[in-house]
C-alpha cells in the first residue's frame, strides 16, 4: 500500500517537475487528472492510516475493501478525463499539449496509470483473503507517517500552484501561458507606484 | 479558484482520514468526486455553449 500511494505521488511529482523545471503550464484537464490521481491514492492511504485495532468500529477486511473501492471509483473518473484529453489531440498532425515523455504525452501516460490502478486494485481485492493486513498496535509506523507527509506536501504544492495559475478567476484558462495571480499582483504594484 | 478549492478539499479529506471517522471520510470523498466530475462536465460542455 505504501508503494501504491508513493507510486501515484511519484507520478504527481513528475508532473510538478514538468511544470516547474520544464516551464509547462498545466491545463484544466491536467489539473483534473491530478485531482483524480490524488483521490485514487486516498484509498490505500485510508487503509494505512486506520490500521490501529482499538480506534476502529469496522474490521480490517471492511476497511481494506473500502479503500480499494475508493481507488477504483476515482481511477475510473480519472481515466474518463485523461481519455477525453487524448481524444482532443487524436487528429493526425495535432502536436498535442505539452512535451512528450518516451513518445507519449503526459495525459496518455495518465490513461495507463489509471488503468494500472484499476487492475492492481481489482487484483488486490480478488486476493484479499491473502492480502488483508493485520491490525497494528496503536501508533502509526514511520513509513506511514512519511507517506502521509509526502502526500500532504504534494497536495499543498498543487493548491499553491493552481491558485497562482488561476488568480482570482473561477476557472483556469484552456491554454494557460502565465501565473495569473503573480501577474495580477505585479500589475497592482505597478499601478500603486 | 475552483480547482484550487478542490485540492483544498482533498487536503481536508486526508487530514480527516487521520482521525479515523469513516462517515466523515466517505462524505468528503464523495463531495470531492462530485466536485471533480462537475468541473470536468464544465470543461466538456463549455465549448458547446452549454456550460453552467
Amino acid at each position: 500500500m505504501h508503494v501504491q500511494v508513493l507510486g501515484i505521488v511519484g507520478v504527481l511529482c513528475g508532473a510538478l517537475f514538468y511544470q516547474f523545471i520544464e516551464g509547462e503550464f498545466p491545463c484544466p484537464l491536467c489539473l483534473l487528472q491530478r485531482m483524480a490521481m490524488m483521490a485514487a491514492a486516498m484509498g490505500p492511504m485510508y487503509i494505512l492510516l486506520n490500521r490501529q485495532a482499538k480506534a476502529q468500529e469496522s474490521p480490517a477486511r471492511v476497511r481494506f475493501m473500502r479503500g480499494y473501492g475508493m481507488s477504483i471509483v476515482a481511477a475510473a473518473l480519472g481515466m474518463a478525463i485523461a481519455a477525453r484529453q487524448v481524444l482532443l489531440h487524436i487528429m493526425p498532425g495535432d502536436p498535442g499539449y505539452g512535451s512528450a515523455v518516451m513518445g507519449w504525452h503526459l495525459y496518455t501516460w495518465a490513461v495507463v496509470v489509471f488503468a494500472m490502478v484499476i487492475i492492481v486494485s481489482g487484483c488486490t481485492l480478488f486476493f484479499s483473503n491473502l492480502l488483508v493486513p493485520p491490525d497494528l498496535t496503536p501508533g502509526r509506523s514511520r513509513w506511514t507517517r512519511f507517506t502521509s507527509i509526502v502526500f500532504t506536501v504534494v497536495i499543498l504544492v498543487n493548491v499553491v500552484s493552481t491558485f497562482s495559475e488561476s488568480g482570482l478567476r473561477l476557472f483556469v484558462p484552456d491554454n494557460p501561458t502565465q501565473y495569473q495571480l503573480i501577474d495580477e499582483v505585479e500589475s497592482e504594484l505597478q499601478r500603486s507606484k | 479558484m475552483i480547482a484550487a478549492g478542490i485540492f483544498i478539499l482533498l487536503l481536508i479529506l486526508l487530514r480527516t482520514m487521520h482521525r479515523g471517522s469513516w462517515r466523515l471520510t466517505a462524505t468528503l470523498y464523495l463531495l470531492s468526486l462530485i466536485a471533480i466530475a462537475l468541473l470536468f462536465n464544465h470543461h466538456l460542455t463549455e465549448s458547446l455553449g452549454l456550460s453552467f
